[in-house]
């Protein structure tokens, strides 16, 4: 599973700092890539065995796909029209790439991250057993 | 014990340290230069690069022996008095960083990279950078402080 481009929409009030607007979206974003397609927190008997950055892959910089980004006004609550950016970005890239999967090859992933392993299993009709990959 | 002769940010520093002591460790505790950050501990995220005879490594696995007679460039030694390094502006001006951490190797392995590439291309800064994780910024930023740290710099 490759991700291409992103195109992300914010409903947003009075941008204050657009250079740390875009940086949240941006920030937000990579997480949410990191979450779908590669993090993984391997918890066995109750335990996280996943112990170090070795073990949890994020994403680097040569894995983040082209961006586009659309702001669009909106009324914001708090004084000068503003209002929050920060993580909401990171909310809907998971579903969205766990969509654009099934639109291509018809398997439903309900489990992140979205790995080669789950689809090709899923392909098959099976499902891939969380605790031990 | 062994006897080391280091420089680091261009001053000599004679110390006497034990065999097993980590670069990081005699930075960040002998030396109080807190610049330089830990992350994962284990050579994986970047947190820790410092640049040695001008090239970086990963403090966290580099023993003080492994550096000794070389030269030691941290975080601390890239301004020239108040006025910031030119990457270093250019990571204030372009949001190349948010919550800090990363950001001192991430901005020595820039350095090392525009000393040896002066104008790199996007995928060349991409290949060079990806030993240096970050959790905040996606990225996109500090390639573009990168670009514009090299287009500054004029060469």
């Amino acid at each position: 599973v490759k991700l291409r481009h992103v195109a992300t929409s914010h409903d947003v009030g009075t941008i204050l700092n657009a250079v740390a607007h875009q940086g949240q979206v941006e920030g937000g974003l990579i997480q949410a890539l990191g979450q779908a397609m590669s993090e993984h927190l391997i918890v066995q008997d109750g335990l996280v065995v996943t112990a170090h950055l070795g073990e949890y892959k994020l994403p680097t910089i040569k894995d983040i796909p082209e961006l586009t980004t659309v702001n669009v006004r909106a009324r914001g609550r708090g004084p000068f029209d503003i209002k929050a950016i920060s993580e909401l970005t990171n909310a809907a890239l998971p579903a969205a790439i766990a969509n654009a999967v099934y639109d291509a090859v018809g398997v439903r992933l309900l489990d992140l991250p979205i790995s080669a392993e789950a689809v090709f299993l899923g392909l098959q009709g099976r499902k891939l057993d969380a605790s031990t990959t | 014990m062994r006897s080391v002769k280091i420089q680091v940010n261009g001053t000599a520093v004679l110390r006497d340290v034990a065999d097993n002591r980590l670069l990081i460790d005699f930075l960040r505790i002998d030396l109080q230069l807190t610049g330089t950050k830990e992350g994962c501990s284990v050579g994986v995220c970047g947190a820790c690069t410092v640049l040695f005879n001008g090239l970086p490594i990963s403090s966290c696995l580099a023993l003080v022996a492994h550096v000794d007679g070389g030269e030691v460039t941290t975080i601390e030694g890239l301004p020239d008095g108040e006025r910031l390094h030119p990457v270093q502006q250019a990571f204030v001006t372009h949001g190349g960083y948010q919550c800090g951490i990363c950001t001192p190797g991430q901005i020595l392995a820039a350095k090392a990279l525009l000393d040896a590439n002066p104008r790199p291309t996007r995928a060349e800064i991409q290949h060079w950078m990806m030993g240096n994780l970050c959790r905040c910024t996606g990225y996109y930023k500090i390639i573009e402080s990168i670009e514009a740290a090299a287009e500054a710099s004029g060469k």
